[in-house]
């Protein structure tokens, strides 16, 4: 791997950890603006489409007196017009019966972008692209963050109503104090973002001058998601799995032992305290990590676990 | 606050003293600074006052402990250079800190300590010598003041926004008749008395700042966010700004809180700024939201006063013309 490369995966990582953040600070602004008009809206719902009742998981879906809206997250869209076409098919999926909560309906759909990449696509228009609806908000994200209709109507009498009276563009509040109990949604986090997260609550155990601190894995679950509840359909901010990835991460970095009679993680919080930015750290481990695994796995194999495989020039056998 | 039994007689200036807000009783001192990894003992002498004697390698600093309302006051009389007693001890508070908090005062505060002695019924004369501005990350600016010129609040605020520092210290000199004292206030409660009548020091300077450092430290107590009546309650410290922040101050503020605090730069001050800190000092965690109007502090489960004010120091060292504003207590939504 070319030092240039192993950049491009580090801050392809950093972007990933900001993305999955700005889709939280996105959804839970969109839910508390929506929801002083009285509207409902499910953040991740689990709903079921089409004929064959097919499950899906939509960004957000908000229901209001006249109808339901699927409202889809893209932070980006591929470059090439065959998969960016197959990305868009996808989002228009959602325009068929939909069940969800034991009610059946024909959501509208919108697509949700950043205001540059709704400029980007609907330049694609001319060219034949076919577009749903499109709302645009302004990346990167402030404490006010304008949504924006740029593309198609609504059909839902409400939600056009509030972008009709403001020439098609609202003012959102980002404000933390409102979504301060959001930590995760249900879409995969980076294993560098939940990391982030579990050190800091492991960090809460620790008294001045203590150097090691002992957690009980099970508390850390349950205390996590105490201070941070249920907020997409009924699942679990961390999940088992998550904080797993989360622990084996931190085991790699020495950061933590695990141990598994009695479920507990001895954490030396004096690791970590002069890496600079946590996140940037974290995401560089990771990056390096992942990549020195196979190889490590590999050196590791002794002579007797080498003997099944077979070498190179076992499949290609030198010409007579 | 009556210290004058107990100081005033046979204890020649310069004094350092030295506001701060203990975790611990005296008796603990010891042991915290055993577990600091620092030396000091401490013997009672006659009921809340304490002998205290610090040492940091081999330079030893004996000072007397007052205990009053939850409030330390550490008072050391300078044995060799006057600056030496004040170092030894001051670094000895930011060793066992976050066991014993110093206090803080903004800027504002100390000017305003500074300009009442000014409404007094009889206002004494106050000369300012010098003033010193800290600006982050170079540190300390001395600023002399011209000699004759009268104190005049309105050039040191000038000053203050010119140089986006904050007041670190102020020195100065108030003469009323035969009594008379020259001391220096300092944002993190180390006041040095450099001559004059300890009766005026403690009665004019030391006791209202005590005052104000105990209202001070009370507004960062119980921020934790807890559940009450099973509801999950946020308490949300709310800094309010003087002056809008640049990006680019946004953007120094996020790494000074990861370089002091160990942070993750959840957005990174393009106009918004969100830091998740965690105190590497005793595990105190908390969202920081920094926007060109306001910063937002959000306390996780646990959040000293101890951290919260080093937090709230290194915010006004980088963004000095920050307000606290009155508490907000958040109810589930």
């Amino acid at each position: 791997m070319s030092g240039k490369n192993l950049a491009e995966r580090i801050e392809q990582q950093e972007r990933e950890f900001r993305l999955y953040s700005d889709a939280i600070a996105l959804f839970a602004s969109i839910r508390a603006y929506f929801q002083n008009y009285q509207f409902t809206v499910h953040v991740e719902p689990t709903v079921r489409t089409g004929p064959e009742a097919r499950q899906l998981v939509p960004d957000l879906l908000v229901k209001t007196i006249a109808g339901w809206t699927v409202i889809e997250h893209k932070g980006s869209l591929p470059r090439s017009r065959k998969r960016l076409e197959a990305e868009l098919g996808d989002i228009s999926k959602y325009a068929q019966t939909t069940t969800f909560n034991n009610s059946a309906f024909n959501p509208q759909v919108v697509l949700l972008c950043p205001r540059k990449l709704a400029d980007d696509i609907i330049a694609q228009k001319k060219s034949g692209l076919q577009l749903p609806n499109v709302i645009s908000y302004t990346s990167p994200m402030e404490r006010v963050c304008t949504l924006g209709l740029e593309e198609g109507e609504l059909t839902d009498v409400y939600l056009k109503d509030i972008f009709a009276r403001n020439s098609g563009r609202v003012n959102m509040d980002t404000d933390i104090t409102e979504r301060y109990k959001y930590k995760f949604i249900r879409r995969e986090p980076p294993i560098p973002y939940t990391t982030h997260f579990i050190w800091a609550f492991i960090n809460l155990s620790k008294d001045a001058f203590q150097k090691e601190v002992v957690v009980e894995y099970d508390k850390l679950i349950q205390m996590m998601n105490d201070f941070c509840p249920p907020w997409c359909a009924e699942a679990r901010q961390l999940s088992e799995g998550r904080l797993k990835k989360a622990v084996s991460f931190l085991k790699r970095l020495g950061w933590v032992k695990f141990d598994a009679d009695t479920k507990r993680l001895t954490a030396d919080t004096s690791r970590g305290t002069k890496v600079g930015r946590l996140e940037e750290y974290l995401c560089e481990k990771f990056v390096k990590q992942s990549e020195e695994i196979p190889t490590k796995q590999l050196e590791r194999k002794s002579p007797e676990q080498l003997v099944g495989m077979k070498r190179l020039e076992e499949y290609f056998p030198k010409q007579s | 606050m009556s210290m004058e039994p107990d100081f005033a007689s046979g204890v020649a200036p310069p004094l350092h003293v030295f506001i701060a807000f203990p975790d611990i009783e005296p008796a603990d001192i010891p042991n915290v600074a055993a577990s600091a990894g620092v030396a000091a003992r401490v013997r009672s002498s006659n009921g809340n006052v304490y002998d205290l004697s610090v040492r940091l390698r081999k330079r030893i600093a004996s000072a007397k402990l007052v205990v009053r309302d939850g409030v330390w006051t550490i008072v050391a009389r300078s044995l060799d250079s006057p600056a030496t007693t004040g170092e030894i001890i001051d670094k000895w508070l930011q060793d066992v800190h976050p066991k014993v908090t110093p206090a803080f005062f903004d800027s504002k505060q100390l000017l305003d300590i500074v300009d009442s002695l000014g409404r007094l019924e009889k206002p004494p004369k106050i000369n300012v010598s010098d003033y010193v501005l800290r600006e982050y990350p170079k540190g300390p600016t001395h600023k002399t003041w011209e000699k004759g010129k009268p104190y005049d609040r309105k050039v040191i605020e000038k000053q203050i926004e010119e140089n986006n520092s904050p007041l670190d210290s102020i020195k100065f000199r108030v003469s009323a008749g035969r009594d008379s004292f020259d001391c220096r206030i300092s944002r993190n409660g180390h006041l040095v008395l450099y001559d004059g009548s300890i009766t005026q020091f403690v009665s004019l300077a030391l006791s209202p700042l005590i005052e104000v450092a105990k209202v001070n430290y009370d507004f960062f107590r119980y921020r934790d966010r807890d559940f009450i009546k099973d509801n999950l309650v946020a308490n949300a410290i709310r800094l309010k700004v003087q002056k809008t922040i640049p990006q680019q101050l946004l953007e120094r503020l996020g790494e000074a809180i990861c370089s002091s605090f160990m942070g993750a730069v959840l957005h990174s001050g393009n106009p918004m700024l969100y830091v998740n800190a965690i105190d590497r000092l005793d595990g105190s965690v908390f969202d920081v939201c920094a926007y060109p109007d306001e910063i937002v502090v959000l306390p996780f489960s646990k959040a000293t006063p101890s951290s919260l004010i080093r937090l709230y120091m290194l915010i006004t060292e980088v963004a000095p013309l920050t307000r606290r504003s009155s508490e907000i207590r958040l109810e589930p939504a």
